[in-house]
């Protein structure tokens, strides 16, 4: 049974986001085809090259993650948008931009290993990507801390605009520290078109991936943020009656 | 040798991400179920 259209989802799926898996298992399937198969081999990392079809798009998620986690926490800390829904789509983000920032480091010490001939080096890029997958880490540990829902909220929403200094910090360090990591080969149009079109299935299957993930994670806060106010509801009823005479 | 190394690096690093994917993936719709048997349907939202 297919796990993302599984019938079982339905506890946080609607149509829309049933569609949604469909799509994404399709563009998975086509970036495994394109990116290990079809491509051709770089004149030179050989086949090596076919790591950065999900190690680029990975990397990219994950700022992106981040950057969502930044921006509605923001939302919630300005009061005009106070909502935890915006709370609880940050800590969604969060969770899934670490997945995405895992894999990237995963896949950047098998493509070092074939490149550098290590799986890790102290580099600027690889130190400073390292940093910020340990913060967001924290980040969702800070959010299991307890108290109230508003309380978590706050903490974890000032939490999250301070990491996301973190992320231009990753970013451009190729390019202030000039590391062993490769600069964007991308932009400077090194890639041939059949390349680039696999690059792009990396990149469209992956964005489609993280909203799916976001849509389902933020939905299941939800549910845990209702059973919590239930159990709430519950106690305090509890100890009332036991207060009546 | 090394080109066979090496695509045993390729075929692991996707592996470990679609392996990475569909294990996060698992645990997700698991964790939605069990919170879904505590709240009824017309409480949440999206329904």
């Amino acid at each position: 049974m297919n796990p993302l259209i599984n019938m079982d989802t339905r506890a946080t799926s609607t149509r829309f986001t049933s569609a949604l898996g469909l799509a994404t298992l399709i563009g998975l399937g086509w970036l495994a085809v394109f990116g290990l198969f079809l491509s051709p081999n770089d004149r030179v990392q050989k086949t090596g090259v076919r790591i950065l079809y999900i190690h680029v798009p990975s990397a990219w998620l994950a700022y992106l993650a981040f950057v969502v986690t930044g921006l509605a926490s923001a939302g919630y800390l300005w009061k005009r948008t106070r909502s935890l829904t915006l709370d609880r789509i940050a800590g969604a983000s969060a969770e899934v931009g670490v997945l995405f920032m895992g894999i990237t480091l995963v896949s950047g010490s098998l493509w070092g290993k074939i490149s550098w001939g290590t799986y890790w080096t102290w580099d600027s890029r690889l130190t400073t990507t390292a940093f910020l997958f340990v913060t967001y880490i924290g980040y969702l540990a800070v959010r299991d801390l307890g108290g109230s829902h508003e309380q978590r909220a706050r903490r974890s929403g000032v939490l999250a605009l301070l990491a996301l200094v973190e992320v231009p910090l990753v970013h451009f360090s190729v390019r202030w520290w000039r590391p062993l990591h490769q600069q964007e080969s991308v932009a400077k149009g090194k890639l041939s078109d059949l390349m680039l079109f696999t690059l792009f299935v990396g990149l469209v299957s992956f964005t489609l991936l993280y909203v799916w993930l976001v849509m389902h994670r933020q939905r299941v806060a939800a549910l845990d943020d209702m059973v919590d106010d239930g159990g709430l509801d519950r106690a305090l009823a509890d100890r009332r009656s036991e207060g009546m005479p | 040798m090394t080109a066979m190394l090496n695509a045993g690096y390729v075929i692991g690093s996707y592996a470990a991400t679609f392996g990475g994917i569909a294990l996060y993936t698992w645990h997700l719709l698991r964790r939605a179920r069990r919170a879904a048997e505590q709240v009824p349907p017309q409480d949440r939202p999206w329904t």
